[in-house]
């Protein structure tokens, strides 16, 4: 008996038949964790992820770094070595662990822990602006305590997810979907309200130590709704 | 062959008293009640998991099969997988019901987290894992309501499988090498000058106060990314902390130097520290207090329940009598 392992002798062990299946129900599940652990993105197969810019930036230094050692010479070079050996382990990965994923759907055990793999040094701050007369005023801006329009929601951790998936990527359809949702409230809350404009400040965060960013800050996504036609 | 299954086998069966699954029980429950909760009084209910034809932001699609089976992403449906996911995380907080809250609360939560994958993150994850491996246990034996009723006391001696604590220590270790191993940028590199905290500090999806955030020194920013980064990885030599403590009576050198110190505090405690950075710093939703309530699994019941009730394990009581005896072993509790 173990020291301090707290064993009592009121418990009840399982018997006969049960006690090999809860160990075999263990040992698949210690198995469904490890497969289940290994990357497995959607993202790692989309083609449109491979080339965003946080990416490409990250390519092109890896690549510097390989080239050295004889790997690659540049940035895609060393992407589509990377590539090639993402999709055959992707393939491998698929046939490993697709026996648990049933068992991941049913019992919630999913093994997703890629956390802030890429830090972005190019990040976007959302804006969601109104005309009312003659130009465009600003009510929501990211982490801005000023303009904090439907700020409870906007800046609940749930919806600043969405907002950095989409600057991370190319999917453009969720901020399509979200300049619609936006646009129906604000002609709720704004009546008198005539156009909403959304918008994205891609920033260059500026390298470690230096006081500037060295690229100017650019507007991209820009989307106007009419707010009349939703009333 | 043989001899490992049954090995297996015993390592399986092994039992204990609930106590420290029950706190577990109670810290998860507490923070899925205070997810959900705290998403409603945000308004963020109807937002993130309600379809874009009832008025929610995105087209969410049909859902998992529950959902799909309830009838999808509309607000009747999402609203009474959120009434069920309160009242089951209620019930298993005061340990009311026996299991099947926590299942209930399980199916619930994950039914409304599978709908917006851009709204989830690795917390729900962990939280889900957690509710699975509580049903399997024996977590409502003691610290309930249950235990109350069925033996007239909050505090059950009653002994259940350990193999659930074991499987939520192996998962912590998981998720932390995991993550650790696929930090592939850069800046989480010595070659990057250690630099990936600061462009996380510096992203607006994440900071609390940008100018909290920018007060940061980045030297200490640098070493916190280097803490961990290299933490995370290295988390997988807890499973040899584990090890050697278990088998403390054989020989080796190895075995000695890892059982010299209880190697579990240390590591602890730079987790505890970077997951304070985080809390203060940035909203990551409840991922840190999720990932610290995991920690409170890398203690038996037995030193759970020392420091509850202030009086020394039996762990310490027998480290007490070998050095009386002549020993130089140090106290050590098997996990």
């Amino acid at each position: 008996m173990h020291l301090g392992s707290d064993l009592t002798g009121d418990g009840q062990r399982p018997v006969g038949w049960r006690a090999p299946l809860l160990a075999a129900f263990v040992a698949f599940h210690v198995l469904a964790m490890l497969l289940l652990a290994l990357p497995a993105s959607g993202r790692l197969g989309d083609r449109a992820v491979w080339e965003s810019r946080e990416n490409q930036l990250q390519f092109a230094r890896w690549a510097k770094l390989a080239s050295k050692l004889g790997v690659a010479r540049d940035g895609p070079e060393f992407e589509q070595l990377l590539w090639r050996l993402t999709q055959r382990y992707l393939s491998v990965r698929e046939v490993v662990a697709g026996p648990f994923e049933l068992y991941q759907e049913y019992a919630g055990v999913q093994q997703g822990w890629r956390m802030f793999s890429n830090p972005q040094s190019h990040p976007a701050y959302v804006h969601v602006e109104l005309r009312r007369g003659a130009s465009f005023e600003p009510i929501y801006v990211s982490r801005s305590r000023q303009y904090d329009w439907r700020g409870a929601q906007l800046d609940h951790h749930r919806v600043r997810k969405l907002f950095g998936r989409i600057a991370r990527s190319t999917e453009q359809e969720l901020w399509e979907q979200f300049g619609a949702w936006a646009a129906q409230r604000a002609a709720q809350d704004f009546p008198d309200a005539l156009e909403l404009r959304i918008w994205q400040e891609r920033r260059a965060t500026p390298a470690p130590g230096s006081p500037e960013a060295a690229d100017a800050p650019l507007p991209e996504q820009v989307r106007v709704y009419d707010l009349k036609a939703l009333r | 062959m043989r001899a490992a299954w049954q090995r297996w086998q015993a390592w399986v069966l092994r039992r204990e008293r609930a106590t420290t699954l029950a706190l577990f029980r109670v810290l998860v429950s507490a923070i899925v009640l205070g997810s959900l909760l705290s998403a409603a009084a945000a308004g963020v209910i109807d937002v993130t998991w309600v379809d874009a034809a009832y008025g929610g932001m995105l087209s969410l699609g049909s859902g998992n099969w529950l959902v799909s089976l309830l009838g999808g992403p509309a607000p009747p449906v999402v609203w009474g997988l959120f009434a069920v996911g309160v009242a089951g995380a209620s019930l298993s907080l005061i340990g009311l019901g026996g299991r099947w809250p926590l299942f209930a609360t399980l199916q619930a939560y994950r039914g409304l987290t599978s709908l917006n994958p851009t709204a989830s993150g690795g917390f729900d994850n962990l939280l889900t894992i957690a509710l699975w491996l509580l049903f399997l246990s024996g977590c409502n034996a003691t610290l309930s309501v249950d235990a109350r009723r069925k033996e007239g006391t909050w505090f059950s001696q009653r002994s259940v499988a350990a193999w659930p604590r074991y499987l939520l220590i192996l998962q912590l270790i998981v998720m932390y090498t995991a993550t650790g191993l696929q930090k592939v940028s850069l800046s989480w590199t010595p070659m990057g000058g250690y630099t990936a905290l600061y462009y996380v500090l510096h992203d607006p999806t994440w900071l609390r106060s940008e100018q909290l955030a920018w007060s940061v020194p980045l030297t200490v920013l640098r070493v916190g990314t280097a803490v961990t980064w290299h933490w995370e990885q290295l988390t997988c030599l807890l499973l040899g902390v584990f090890y050697f403590r278990a088998t403390w009576e054989r020989p080796g050198r190895l075995r000695a130097a890892f059982n010299r110190w209880d190697l579990r505090l240390p590591w602890a405690l730079i987790g505890a520290s970077l997951h304070l950075g985080i809390l203060i710093l940035i909203d990551v939703g409840p991922f840190s207090l999720v990932s610290l309530a995991y920690y409170v699994n890398l203690f038996t019941p037995d030193e759970i329940e020392a420091q509850l009730f202030g009086r020394p394990s039996a762990a310490w009581r027998a480290w007490r009598k070998r050095r009386t005896a002549g020993s130089r072993s140090r106290p050590i509790a098997t996990s």
